[in-house]
């Protein structure tokens, strides 16, 4: 008795051996480089970077750059200097791993600043893997575990912290020394980049969150938001504002927050620091342990903060309790509590209404903050090719790479030269951004335990923005005990080798 | 020896009723078609609609309920250019669904291929070969099941890394040319195929694999068609594994690119259903394909 | 003498035929179990050692603590919680899904015009990426914009919001996801009933048995196997139900959708603890185990292999 495969069967079998055998190993490029990517000669040691960063061949936002000497430090040291031997060696081919944020944003931004790079190095070549935010820390971790060796990680800003307590990431102190560190950021910035005294990752940029309105509704209800920072409103009058342009389900009053779910420490813990004066518990947030929340969290000021922002979605009604994608955009929201990126979102959709933008407001007797950091480049600890990805690190954390980010992103940048001399942050709508920064900037709660706090933070304001008949005080002391005990592992922090 | 008409497989109002009774259990059919066809394909209606129309217009008109609420008002090809890199926008956003597609395709194809053959093998095992404490093993296979995925994926990494197949094809295929859940399905199909045919077979002096191939293959196309179909759409909408498993772009696989529109500040929709009405037609074309197959197919012809 | 030589080496002979038998049948199965083997049963290994152990994605394996993790969990009130969440999800959901696929499935085993439409149609919500089907219906729960309300709205009604109850969240996950899968069951109870040799309704009809008694004692014990198996396994697939609670509702309001598996998610990638979490999934392992077997003994009958 013969037996005979279906001709389909043999087909299908032969097919699929044969494209396993066949696969290939790690394909080599990486980068979706637009087709009008130059192809520079072999660099010379001595080119330094051009005070003007090349124009992209794409159309970028037309933010030209302020006069050339202001831009950037000159001084042909700062340059990523070729290693490369005299004419006549060619350098060995460099291939970086870079992980980060999946965005437009980025990926243009990166890509071009890449491009620049390569004008000086052009054996340099580097893969960029963006991940969407829900899967960019899982993946991390798994890398972590497994011990991938990654050369670049966009950091965000809280988890540099945690990441270099777990030896994730890798000090930098080697190629950034303390002075040009204190000459290219401010303190602020610095506070997430620099963890027990050594540097480990510089920032991409910063962020600041201010109000935007729709100036079309508005005006239509007779509500002028104030363009000075010293007129900026208090909570209450704020509300009053929503309460007027309120009209739901059509148009909320307001979006507190990118996106459309409930949110997290970001812009949802704004209220209970804002709730607290300046140095007081409830706005530092977190203890000077640098671990513990119980009694800052909660304290009962803090709780004021989280109340008021219950009552934005369960008792006035003015924010919407199921999120709605594109709320400001679209027009369903008056209000939206954004950092700058809001700008770019708004030509990208093509959104068509007048609009502009004031201070966060204060609470009463409290102060005024918005939260800055974002993203930070931080080197692999199991990086292979350590020096040249820090390298790559410095020039696109440096001048030339924060002025191609910025226009590309148009949010606020970190590199503290940019931010001095950009005539964007000089003018409206951007000023209230720069002025926001610089006056009230504090970034999240900075601790080893941000991972665990944030996770906490999610389902608090969850509850926070669907709950009705709420103890908001004992909500708060709940998570602030769990918090404590999930972070009570890294006790060490200090003093761990 | 009565013939077998499929509409007589399941038992079926007999024609006593006359033309009266076969009017309305035709109008009760037709009407069950639509309720069906609403309620299944309503949220898919509205998606395909949505991938050619404007990114604000998608959430644009939904309240009051209106035609428009479906259909677009302004009718554009953008998203699709824009996922396939056409546009300036999808080129420079290094955005291409086609080569997502293409991986997926090789990986569904590598992995049905392989699975097949690997599952039915068990399966025939499990459910007609002889071996002492056979259900022991089964119950073996049945437990790695048991765990969640999402505890045994960063495992599940270690151990393909270590075999140095990180972010290659054959981390996508080689961990699936077998599934547990398949061969439990086959094996429960197969049993119920009847033992007689083996043994005349054997009493012929056939050996496993030929009886395998010529006795129980036929009979068990049904379950191996849906088998093949459960096994090919799993791959093919696989998110999390080619995830975590590859970096490479050149590897991504069409859902990875498709929650890639997914950012942290905004949900790119248009794109999103456009990709999805991608990465749906191949699945429905194959299963358009097979239905046709394995619905009509041979069934316990060795009974007759 | 030699008669019994004969005999001792026929029966040698024959033990050594027996076990060729045995050795070409593993052959059969050996290349699944390889797999199985490395891919599945090593991960779990290493998932088992992390639960005897403070580990950490991150951190790498920290001190050797034995049962602490197990007992953890115990006490834990929200993992205990989080265990209630998915017993409660999987008794709405497969009962429910059985039922519709079997009744389903009666509908469209048959050849007539049209069927073939209607086979796709209740298949495609199957062929579709999960992670996407729970984009959509989130967005089409959502109580301001959401196409449902939408609907409502034609009839005068309104929802209060399902999502964000937590008493219609679950339940709204739930029929989302039996919209999702019942095609799957369905296509299975179909391929099970076509394997019904039409030989046995028309004695049946000889002997004066009607429809419904030609499905009772016919059709349903003869799906027994396929039954069972439809059962078993989704009750263990619903018992770890993630994606749509991670995308949909991320655990909440008040815990209402923090399934177990979300809980374990939560704790090995957000809080830093992949022990506990893996820990907890052993707990779940011999809960599903022992469900398992339980459904077995009930709905197995005389099915044999």
């Amino acid at each position: 008795m013969s037996w005979k495969l279906p001709a389909w069967l043999s087909g299908v079998l032969i097919a699929a051996l044969v494209i396993a055998a066949c696969t290939p190993a790690a394909p080599p490029t990486a980068t979706a480089k637009p087709a009008e990517a130059p192809k520079p000669a072999a660099a010379a040691p001595a080119a330094a970077p051009t005070n003007t960063p090349a124009p992209a061949p794409a159309a970028a936002p037309t933010n030209t750059p302020a006069p050339a000497p202001a831009a950037a430090p000159t001084k042909p040291a700062e340059a990523p200097k070729p290693a490369e031997p005299a004419a006549g060696a060619k350098p060995a081919a460099v291939k970086l791993s870079f992980i980060g944020v999946q965005s437009d944003d980025q990926q243009f931004a990166l890509t071009a600043i890449l491009r620049e790079y390569q004008k000086l190095r052009p054996e340099v070549d580097v893969q960029f893997e963006l991940l969407p935010f829900a899967q960019l820390f899982p993946k991390i971790q798994a890398n972590a575990a497994a011990k991938t060796p990654t050369d670049i990680i966009l950091a965000d800003g809280p988890n540099v912290w945690s990441f270099a307590y777990n030896g994730v990431i890798a000090p930098m102190d080697e190629w950034f020394d303390k002075d040009y560190v204190a000459k290219n950021w401010t303190p602020t910035s610095l506070l997430t980049s620099q963890y027990r005294g050594k540097f480990f990752a510089p920032p991409q940029m910063e962020s600041c969150s201010v109000m935007w309105f729709n100036k079309d509704m508005t005006d239509k209800a007779g509500i002028k938001p104030p363009a000075e920072m010293s007129e900026s409103w208090t909570t209450t009058q704020a509300l009053e504002a929503w309460q007027k342009v309120n009209n739901p389900p059509q148009v909320y009053g307001v979006r507190w927050g990118q996106g459309n779910s409930p949110g997290q420490d970001y812009e949802a813990g704004l209220l209970r620091r804002m709730a607290g004066a300046k140095g007081s518990n409830a706005y530092k947030g977190i203890g000077d342990d640098s671990l513990t929340i119980t009694g800052y969290f909660d304290h009962p000021d803090a709780v004021k903060g989280h109340t008021f922002f219950h009552e934005l979605y369960q008792k006035h009604k003015v924010s919407a309790v199921e999120g709605i994608p594109n709320a400001w955009f679209d027009q369903r929201a008056a209000f939206y509590i954004s950092p700058d990126n809001a700008m770019g979102t708004y030509n990208r959709l093509g959104a068509k209404f007048a609009y502009g933008n004031t201070a966060l407001p204060s609470m009463p007797g409290g102060s005024q903050i918005c939260h800055t950091d974002s993203w930070h480049y931080a080197l692999g600890a199991n990086s292979a090719q350590k020096k040249e990805a820090a390298e790559f690190i410095k020039f696109l954390s440096g001048p030339v790479g924060s002025k191609i980010f910025f226009d590309r992103v148009g949010q606020l940048p970190s590199h503290a030269e940019l931010l001095n001399t950009l005539p964007d942050y000089k003018s409206a709508p951007r000023k209230t951004v720069g002025e926001m920064f610089r006056m009230h900037g504090q970034p999240r709660i900075v601790t080893v335990g941000f991972t665990e706090y944030n996770g906490l933070m999610q389902e608090f304001v969850g509850n926070l923005v669907a709950g009705q008949n709420l103890d908001v005080q004992q909500l708060a002391t709940t998570l602030a005990r769990r918090s404590d005990s999930l972070t009570a592992k890294y006790k060490d922090w200090q003093t761990k080798p | 020896m009565s013939t077998r008409s499929d509409a007589a497989v399941t038992p079926t109002l007999r024609s006593g009723a006359g033309a009266m009774g076969r009017a309305v259990e035709v109008i009760a059919r037709y009407t069950l078609y639509v309720v069906l066809g609403v309620l299944f394909l309503l949220p898919f209606v509205w998606m395909f609609f949505g991938s050619v129309r404007r990114e604000i217009e998608i959430h644009g008109y939904m309240f009051p309920f209106s035609i428009n609420t479906i259909v677009p008002v302004e009718w554009t090809l953008q998203n699709f250019l824009d996922i396939y890199g056409i546009s300036e926008e999808g080129e420079k956003g290094g955005l291409r669904f086609h080569r997502g597609l293409l991986n997926s395709g090789i990986i569904a194809a590598a992995v049905v291929g392989l699975s097949m053959l690997f599952n039915t093998m068990a399966a025939y095992f499990f459910a007609r070969l002889p071996f002492p404490r056979k259900n022991l093993l089964l119950a073996f296979v049945l437990a790695t099941f048991l765990l969640p995925f999402e505890v045994t994926v960063v495992p599940l990494y270690l151990v393909v890394s270590e075999l140095g197949l990180r972010d290659t094809y054959l981390a996508m295929i080689v961990p699936f040319y077998a599934s547990p859940f398949i061969v439990f399905m086959l094996t429960q199909f197969l049993g119920s195929i009847p033992k007689e045919l083996d043994e005349a077979a054997l009493v012929d002096g056939a050996n496993y694999w030929q009886i395998l191939w010529s006795v129980v293959f036929p009979n068990a196309l049904p379950a191996l068609a849906t088998a093949a179909l459960i096994e090919f759409q799993f791959i093919w909408n696989l998110f999390y594994w080619p995830l975590i498993a590859t970096s490479s772009l050149d590897l991504q696989v069409i859902q990875v690119m498709i929650a890639s529109q997914t950012t942290d500040r905004t949900i790119y929709w248009g794109r999103t259903f456009a990709g999805l009405v991608s990465a749906v037609l191949p699945v429905l074309l194959l299963f358009l394909g097979c239905q046709r197959f394995y619905f009509r197919g041979a069934v316990l012809s060795g009974m007759k | 003498m030699s008669a019994v030589v004969a005999a001792r080496s026929a029966r040698r002979r024959l033990l050594t035929l027996q076990r060729r038998r045995y050795l070409v049948a593993l052959l059969f199965v050996l290349p699944a179990l390889l797999n199985f083997l490395v891919f599945r049963y090593i991960p779990m290994a290493l998932a088992a050692q992390a639960s005897l152990y403070d580990y950490s994605l991150l951190a790498g394996w920290g001190d050797f603590v034995l049962w602490k993790n197990f007992v953890r969990a115990f006490e834990d009130d929200i993992f205990r919680t989080s265990l209630w969440v998915s017993i409660k999800y999987a008794i709405g959901k497969v009962p429910l899904q059985v039922l519709f696929a079997l009744l389903l499935a009666l509908f469209v085993s048959r050849e007539v015009r049209g069927m073939g439409v209607i086979r796709t149609i209740i298949f495609i919500p199957v062929v579709t990426s999960l992670v996407v089907a729970a984009l959509l219906w989130s967005m089409m729960y959502n109580k301001d914009l959401g196409l449902l309300q939408s609907l409502l709205g034609v009839f005068g009604l309104r929802h209060p919001g399902l999502l964000s109850s937590s008493t219609w969240a679950l339940p709204a996950i739930v029929v989302m996801m039996v919209w999702k899968e019942v095609g799957f069951s369905t296509i299975i109870f179909v391929a099970g009933l076509k394997g019904i040799p039409t030989m046995f309704y028309d004695a049946a009809a000889i002997d004066g048995a009607n429809r419904l008694q030609q499905f009772l004692y016919i059709t349903l014990p003869l799906l027994k196997p396929i039954t069972l198996f439809i059962v078993v396994t989704q009750t263990i697939s619903a018992m770890q139900v993630f994606v749509p609670i991670f995308v949909m509702t991320q655990g909440g309001p008040f815990f209402a959708t923090n399934a177990v598996v979300y809980y374990i998610y939560q704790n090995g990638f957000h809080y830093n603890d992949m022990g506990y979490a893996s820990a907890m999934s052993f707990f779940i392992l011999a809960l599903l185990v022992t469900v398992a077997y339980f459904q077995f003994k009930l709905l197995k009958g005389n099915v044999e292999y």
